[in-house]
């Protein structure tokens, strides 16, 4: 052990390849360029960093090789070292999550990295850099959310493929005493940089990284000891104990950026468009509804919020635990997300299902219907975290449960206006009339929502005095979710069953390589929560399908995820759809066979057969073939399965089987590894060629 | 062939590996990406699967060359496959010469590569042949392979030679008129004396096979003896130290033929034990192919007065002092002259 760690710290002789170490530095540059753009590096720092770094690499360049002063380099090294871990100690002192630890760790790595760079005399020096460039790029690669970082990821593995490459060239190198090329090429004069080699190993390097990550589970871990929170660019707009919603414009279903529903009160008779803006993103364990505000009261015309005095708050600290009699209960999955703030959003807290515990910097409150509010909007920057659970009983589970008679404090959301007409609670009975559980009702309402009315964001207003819901479903026929969502809620309550519209936003994009759900403002969204006894809320959309509660293999497995998507793709395709997505499978399945048959060396049994029959360039097989020739001369020709023994053997009566040392070299310049001697070939040809001359001349 | 993943290949799918834990539990999707490309990285070196058997190598040599002699030796790689060699380090061995590293760039099919790069002769010897290496992990140095096949190469490789011109080469006075006809006269003089009758202890190829057929008698020819004594040159007790002692027979022989003594070499060696009548390179090779023995000088002395006659003048090359004692003793006492000369780590002493 001893002598092994004595000779790993042994002195290495110095790096001469200027192309490796500035292919090292590229990587380097990369990371820190990719760290800065991730917002971890302040462009001060960038720019120091970047001048300290080529500086450093000059330095260890040009003294590269041992010196007596470079103790005092070295000693330097260390003191700026120490320095820099006692700055990123002192930083953690004012962190407020494990999650913040990322910016300081991005500084550490990065004067270490600065100060590595003073001292890179040998390969291996220059290797250790090279992989720890990796720490800045995957720090860099925590902390994007974009599709920016996949320009770093390609510029950076194009550098480390050119470092590997040389440095495997340098490692091929140590010792040697000269460059050998083919015989037809001039020698060069510096060492050659292997743009050949380099660009034959980015193929297969991003077909396997693909390949890989295709394959790799990407499962998200629901369990965190700290999660992310932050308040950004500060607090927004106060609220004053209601919604304050930044996007609303009353009047319009669009104000800009925003939704005009994310407010104390949900107008049926706003219509407009909603922009692509980005909202927010999501770092979430499985994808789900953001349920932001939830609705009680419906008065014919909107759905009215919780009152603005409801509201009570929800503990003095972070994490916030969300109250018991707001909870439901029976099988629940966990989801975990956090919330990364882009434009300014409502001061409501989103979340997937029903909040458990929140995680956000200036105080949260509840209001009486569960809603989870901050006290003022959030700004861009804002970061929140939410473990929340959804219901996850299958609907066969939910069939099973007893019919009870809703708690007092459920009565609410069994409200409906007097006003509404009888015709749209005949609609309901006659809709659900085969269904026999509360489940069944449900998803009769919204089969027959689907089946018989048309989604637009256009759709007619109802005139004034006609009931919002009355209009869509019986004079419309044409609505979006608010629309959809409030026929089926109130359906629902006219069948006795509690059932709320919530407002939030839908999944969102998935963005495949940085796993953040992409939520833009079109993505706002209504729905419907629908009470079950013992389990609780449970969510029903009948405008879209719901992500369900638990996942398989295809939210962690890209390939499965894909292949999934593929072949919902090609079901819903038509004939010819079909037919192509047949042909193209097929042609990928000859491509990946014959890259497999290619990729194991073998080759197809009549290739391999033309390859034995290929002559080989040598003089006893040629004396052999005469031989051969002067056999089929007088009609005792070789037969196509007979070996050279076999032959030999057949003919002794020429040679008096004497001709089995010459046989031994024949099979040796055949199949040998290597050629026979030069003595031994000129006799073999010698006793060949004589035996040829004896079989012609003998009658 | 040897294949193996490199220390590197490890640290680099460890590197992969840990990126995916870290991804899983910091939520960070873009690390797996980085997992995937760090992990591409060493599958892709999986596949370049390097196929050196392709390659065939000839060495050739000069057939003789001198211990601290620059000679060319030419290492030609044939690429016989049908795929691109890829970069290699090439390490030729054999003994006889320094080795040879270098990196040979890749090799298209049906092409070839020759290193002809000047070595030094740094061994004596006769060598058949040496192994050359071929090693890879291109391009990225993640899967190296290793192919050592065996080179043919026949090189005889001579001593280096010495100073001994102040050396006294030993002179074996000439036989009485009564000695001479007491003695088979089978000198190996160049003047024809006559024939005789065959005696025990006459070679064969002494016969004089006319004479012998008309008489029906076994008749040997007669030479005159040499007008000088020839030198027997015995190499013995030679031990660890057969290289120096290879150098100092080797310069003692050649003195002696410069000084136009007849030179017979008798010492155990790849070429047999005796060579008779020594040119310079059949002394050089002698000595280069001198090994250590067990066998007695006494030996040889008793076998070179049986082979060139009572007048032999001996030099015995001993490296262990005291080796070659009693067959210098013996030597003496049949009134040959003698000399040793020592051939340990020091110059040799007369």
């Amino acid at each position: 052990m001893i002598e092994w760690i004595r000779r790993a710290n042994a002195p290495k002789p110095p790096e001469d390849s200027l192309p490796l170490r500035m292919a090292v530095l590229g990587a380097v540059f990369t990371g820190v360029l990719a760290l800065y753009f991730a917002e971890a590096v302040a462009t001060s720092s960038l720019t120091r960093n970047l001048v300290l770094l080529w500086i450093g690499y000059w330095f260890s360049y040009v003294y590269r090789h041992p010196a007596p002063w470079k103790w005092i380099v070295k000693i330097f090294l260390t003191v700026g070292a120490v320095f820099a871990l006692m700055q990123f100690f002192q930083s953690l002192k004012t962190l407020q999550t494990v999650d913040e630890a990322r910016f300081p760790l991005a500084t550490l790595f990065l004067s270490v990295q600065v100060l590595h760079g003073f001292d890179l005399p040998a390969r291996k020096d220059l290797n250790f850099s090279l992989g720890s460039s990796l720490a800045l790029m995957a720090i860099a690669g925590t902390l994007s959310q974009d599709s920016t970082y996949g320009i770093f990821l390609v510029l950076y593995f194009g550098f480390v493929m050119a470092a590997l490459t040389l440095s495997h060239r340098s490692e091929l190198a140590t010792g040697a005493t000269g460059l050998v090329v083919p015989d037809h090429q001039p020698l060069p004069t510096k060492p050659p940089i292997p743009w050949g080699d380099i660009g034959r190993a980015a193929l297969p390097v991003a077909l396997c990284g693909a390949l890989i990550f295709m394959l790799v589970p990407q499962s998200i871990a629901s369990q965190y000891f700290s999660l992310p929170f932050s308040l950004g660019s500060g607090l927004g707009s106060s609220a004053g104990g209601g919604i304050m919603n930044p996007g609303g414009d009353s009047g319009s279903r669009s104000g800009g950026a925003g939704y005009y529903g994310f407010d104390d009160r949900m107008d049926l008779s706003v219509r407009g468009d909603l922009s692509d803006d980005l909202m927010m993103r999501v770092r979430s364990s499985a994808p789900s509804m953001w349920k932001g505000i939830v609705f009680g009261t419906y008065d014919g015309r909107a759905w009215e919020g919780a009152d603005e005095e409801s509201a009570t708050p929800a503990g003095d600290l972070p994490p916030y635990e969300y109250p018991p009699e707001f909870r439901s209960l029976g099988p629940r999955a966990r989801i975990t997300q956090t919330y990364y703030v882009e434009t300014e959003q409502p001061n409501v807290i989103f979340a997937a299902g029903q909040p458990d515990t929140i995680w956000y910097e200036g105080g949260v409150s509840v209001d009486a219907l569960g809603g989870v509010r901050t006290p003022s909007t959030l700004t861009p920057g804002t970061v929140y975290s939410v473990v929340s659970t959804r219901g996850s009983a299958s609907i066969e589970e939910l069939r099973t449960l007893p019919k009870e008679d809703p708690p007092e404090a459920l009565q609410q959301y069994l409200q409906l206006p007097e006003s509404l007409p009888d015709r749209v609670v005949r609609l309901a009975r006659r809709i659900t009339a085969d269904a026999t559980t509360d489940v069944d009702k449900v998803t009769a309402i919204e089969n027959y929502l689907r089946a018989n009315y048309e989604y637009s964001l256009d759709s007619p207003v109802p005139p004034l005095g006609q009931d919002a819901v009355d209009h869509f479903l019986f004079d419309a026929d044409v609505g979006f979710c608010e629309q959809f969502a409030s026929a089926t809620a109130v359906m629902l309550r006219s069948l006795g069953i509690p059932a709320r519209v919530v407002a939030g936003y839908a999944v969102g994009e998935r963005n495949t390589f940085s796993g953040y759900y992409e939520v833009r403002a079109s993505d706002a969204h209504a729905w419907v929560e629908v009470w079950f006894p013992r389990y609780g809320w449970y969510e029903f959309d009948p405008t879209f399908a719901i992500p369900a509660a638990e996942g398989g293999l295809e939210r962690s497995i890209p390939l499965i995820a894909a292949i999934d998507a593929l072949r919902r793709m090609v079901s819903s395709a038509g004939p010819l759809g079909k037919a192509i997505a047949g042909a193209i499978a097929a042609a990928v399945l000859a491509f990946v066979s014959w890259f497999a048959w290619r990729a194991l060396g073998r080759r197809s049994p009549s290739k391999r057969r033309r390859r034995r029959a290929l002559p080989e360039a040598g003089p006893v097989t040629a004396a052999f073939r005469r031989f051969e020739d002067a056999l089929a001369a007088r009609g005792e020709a070789r037969a196509p399965a007979e070996t050279a023994g076999e032959v030999v053997a057949r003919t002794a009566r020429f040679h008096g089987d004497t001709s089995r040392a010459a046989l031994r070299v024949f099979e040796i310049e055949r199949y040998g590894p290597l050629p026979p001697r030069e003595e031994d070939v000129n006799e073999a040809v010698d006793e060949l060629e004589r035996l040829a001359r004896v079989v012609r001349e003998t009658p | 062939m040897n294949r193996r993943p490199t220390v590197k290949a490890g640290v680099v799918a460890s590197v992969g590996a840990l990126l995916v834990v870290v991804g899983t539990t910091a939520q960070a999707g873009w690390l797996f990406v980085l997992a995937a490309g760090v992990l591409g990285l060493v599958a892709s070196g999986a596949l370049s699967w390097h196929r050196l058997g392709g390659a065939t190598v000839t060495r050739s040599a000069p057939a003789r060359a001198q211990v601290g002699d620059l000679v060319p030796v030419d290492v030609v790689i044939r690429n016989d496959s049908r795929r691109r060699l890829p970069v290699m380090r090439l390490e030729d061995r054999i003994p006889a010469f320094e080795d040879l590293v270098a990196l040979c760039e890749g090799i298209p099919p049906g092409a070839v590569s020759t290193a002809n790069l000047p070595r030094r002769a740094v061994q004596r010897g006769v060598f058949d042949a040496g192994t050359v290496q071929l090693i890879t992990a291109a391009p990225l140095g993640l899967l190296r392979t290793r192919r050592q096949v065996r080179v043919d190469s026949r090189v005889i490789v001579h001593p280096a030679l010495i100073d001994v011109d102040g050396f006294p080469l030993p002179e074996t006075p000439a036989l009485t008129a009564d000695e001479a006809l007491a003695v088979a006269r089978a000198g190996n003089g160049d003047v024809f004396a006559g024939v005789r009758e065959y005696r025990p202890g006459d070679q064969r190829r002494w016969i004089h096979w006319r004479s012998t057929a008309r008489t029906g008698r076994l008749v040997v020819r007669e030479h005159e003896e040499p007008a000088r004594s020839p030198v027997v040159l015995v190499a013995a007790g030679v031990g660890e130290h057969a290289d120096h002692a290879a150098s100092v027979a080797a310069s003692i022989g050649l003195l002696a033929l410069r000084s136009g003594r007849p030179l017979h070499c008798a010492g155990h060696g790849r070429f047999g034990e005796h060579v008779e009548d020594a040119t310079s390179q059949s002394l050089l090779d002698w000595a280069a192919a001198l090994e250590p023995s067990e066998s007695r000088a006494e030996d040889a002395v008793e076998a070179s007065f049986r082979r060139w006659g009572r007048r032999c003048a001996f030099v015995f090359v001993e490296s262990v002092p005291g080796a070659t004692r009693s067959a210098v003793m013996l030597a003496r006492r049949r009134g040959a002259g003698v000399q040793v000369a020592f051939a340990g780590p020091e110059e040799p002493v007369g």
